[in-house]
């Protein structure tokens, strides 16, 4: 099923480029055809996005598919996609691609605890220990005699894959921490538990349903918040991309614009949990 | 009470699932397929919508199709739409929004702003228009009252469902508990990947959704969960359970089709009484 998923848009999407293709010269921006194709993290936006785009400027086809952040970076940078969306930066073999940038949302991961919780913050590699089970007791940063109790994600977790790239570098995780399935469910855990400790989505920390309170920790001295996750001072933090071939012209420009503007950032960018990109334009 | 829930039934090319039992008692629910319509690909062919790029002629040819196939030609120019903005308002229309986005092509603008209609008012046709996203119908048959509603993740996750069957109670006296709710063909928990951070949002929000070994969203669960945490009974839920970027064979399916595609309809009326004899 999956797999036929993957195949159809695969399928979809070549047709498309080859489609395109035959039209070099013309310029997409005069078919009025855009193809976004990229992040399965940025794909729920991307379609409201091109489906209200696509409302205001009738006749505009703006075609969208989620293959993964790899396969959008891949595709615009082979031509068959106008913008790759990516929940990651670019890596190292990726850099000379000449591809442009436009953050269009950010996401910090708070790491949390007990409001009853004395300890305040931690550094990283106190983070990482701690994850590892190398730090077993809140006594060896400055808190209370007391063992802690880790509370982690399940690996189909997008927000544990961040966490281990950003935290954990190449340390395992410790395997007896409580594995729960969701940011409502970790949340809920370190507000009852005096001794626990987890990490979610910056979005989630202030309560949304439910009025129990979690502490976030600053992480080497920085508070996490909208200002510090899209400056790139917090340090777990990520990017939301699009990236495109060169500054983005014509009609790539323009739907670029429209997902930067409050009806989409202050709207669905904040809906799904992340921290608008117009809200700290050009912080990074 | 209702037999069956959703069945086919054929008008000449035409395809739609309905509740004849509750035809019988004067409101005619109707999810149509996409055949049996004039529009060309990707459209093709019976394509309700006309912010899609579709020509206009092809998409009034089409609703005309439409309601000539449910027996009510002469309901054409009534026909209410909404602009459907992923939004939650639900708004009650009567006899001064007959005709509120009726044709592509011309004449008087869709009800702005706007994800649900209800109305207690015979003979005015509801139509919303959809792919993937989920396509709700609520009726109260003996007020009569109707609604139908426009969810996708963010109307899901805002409650819409909920908000409407209150809507429906705060506006018209219905009561929750004697709403009839069908759920038409949308995209299924198979195919929804949404990835995780708004799986997580919704398994804050419903303990439907348990987001252990997926990334994807099973949106008809949520939506049938809203609706029976606002009153609505289980057993007066009825699913049509296909999924749409499964069978675009059958409906329009937005992520299936790479977001250049027609969009099929959730159709409600509340016949007038000198129909109900025919």
């Amino acid at each position: 099923m999956i797999r036929r998923t993957v195949a159809l848009l695969a399928a979809a999407l070549l047709l498309v480029g080859g489609l395109t293709g035959c039209n070099a010269g013309s310029g997409r921006a005069a078919n009025k055809q855009l193809i976004v194709a990229g992040s399965t993290t940025l794909l729920p936006i991307a379609e409201i996005s091109a489906e209200q785009y696509r409302t205001r400027n009738g006749g505009a086809k703006v075609l969208v598919s989620g293959l993964g952040s790899s396969a959008g970076i891949e595709a615009v940078a082979a031509g068959t996609a106008d913008i790759g969306t990516s929940s990651r930066d670019l890596k190292e073999e990726e850099a000379g691609l000449g591809l442009v940038d436009t953050p269009v949302a950010y996401d910090g991961i708070a790491v949390i605890v007990n409001p009853a919780n004395p300890v305040d913050g931690l550094t990283s590699e106190q983070l990482r220990a701690i994850f590892a089970g190398q730090i077993t007791d809140w006594s060896q940063v400055g808190g209370p005699s007391k063992r802690i109790q880790l509370v982690n994600r399940d690996e189909a977790s997008g927000t544990r894959e961040a966490f281990r790239k950003i935290v954990m570098d190449e340390t395992p995780f410790e395997k007896h921490a409580a594995v729960l399935p969701g940011t409502g469910q970790v949340r809920d855990v370190v507000s009852r538990s005096e001794s626990a400790i987890g990490y979610i989505s910056l979005g989630f920390v202030e309560p949304r349903f439910t009025s129990r309170r979690v502490k976030s920790l600053a992480i080497d001295g920085v508070t996490p918040s909208d200002k510090t996750v899209s400056s790139g001072d917090y340090p777990i933090s990520r990017t939301l991309h699009f990236f495109t071939k060169g500054q983005p012209k014509g009609l790539t420009a323009d739907f670029t614009e429209f997902v930067l503007s409050p009806a989409i950032q202050d709207r669905v960018v904040v809906d799904a949990g992340f921290i608008p990109a117009s809200r700290q334009a050009g912080a990074r | 009470m209702t037999g069956e829930g959703l069945v086919r039934a054929e008008r000449g090319s035409i395809v739609y699932w309905t509740d004849p039992d509750m035809r019988e008692r004067g409101i005619l629910v109707a999810f149509p397929e996409r055949s049996g319509g004039v529009s060309q690909p990707p459209y093709s062919s019976l394509n309700l919508a006309s912010h899609v790029g579709d020509d206009p002629a092809a998409v009034d040819g089409n609703r005309g199709r439409l309601l000539a196939a449910f027996g009510l030609d002469d309901l054409r120019e009534r026909l209410v739409t909404a602009e459907q903005v992923h939004g939650t308002e639900v708004v009650a229309v009567d006899n001064v929004d007959a005709g509120r986005g009726a044709f592509a092509s011309a004449g008087r603008q869709t009800v702005e702003g706007v994800d649900g209609l209800m109305t207690r008012t015979p003979d005015l046709p509801l139509l919303l228009l959809f792919a993937d996203c989920v396509p709700i119908v609520l009726v109260e048959p003996d007020a009569p009252a109707v609604a139908v509603v426009h969810s996708g993740w963010r109307g899901a996750l805002a409650g819409i469902p909920a908000l409407a069957v209150a809507a429906l109670s705060r506006d018209f006296g219905v009561e929750a508990s004697r709403l009839h709710a069908y759920v038409g063909a949308h995209i299924g928990g198979c195919c929804y990947q949404v990835g995780d951070e708004i799986l997580s949002q919704f398994a804050n929000t419903f303990v439907t959704v348990a987001p252990v070994e997926s990334d994807r969203l099973d949106l008809g669960a949520v939506v049938t969960e809203s609706l029976t945490g606002a009153g609505v009974l289980a057993s007066n839920v009825s699913r049509l359970g296909t999924c749409t970027a499964e069978a675009t064979d059958r409906f329009f399916s937005y992520r299936a089709e790479g977001g250049v595609t027609g969009r099929h309809g959730a159709f409600v009326c509340i016949l007038g009484t000198e129909r109900l004899g025919r």
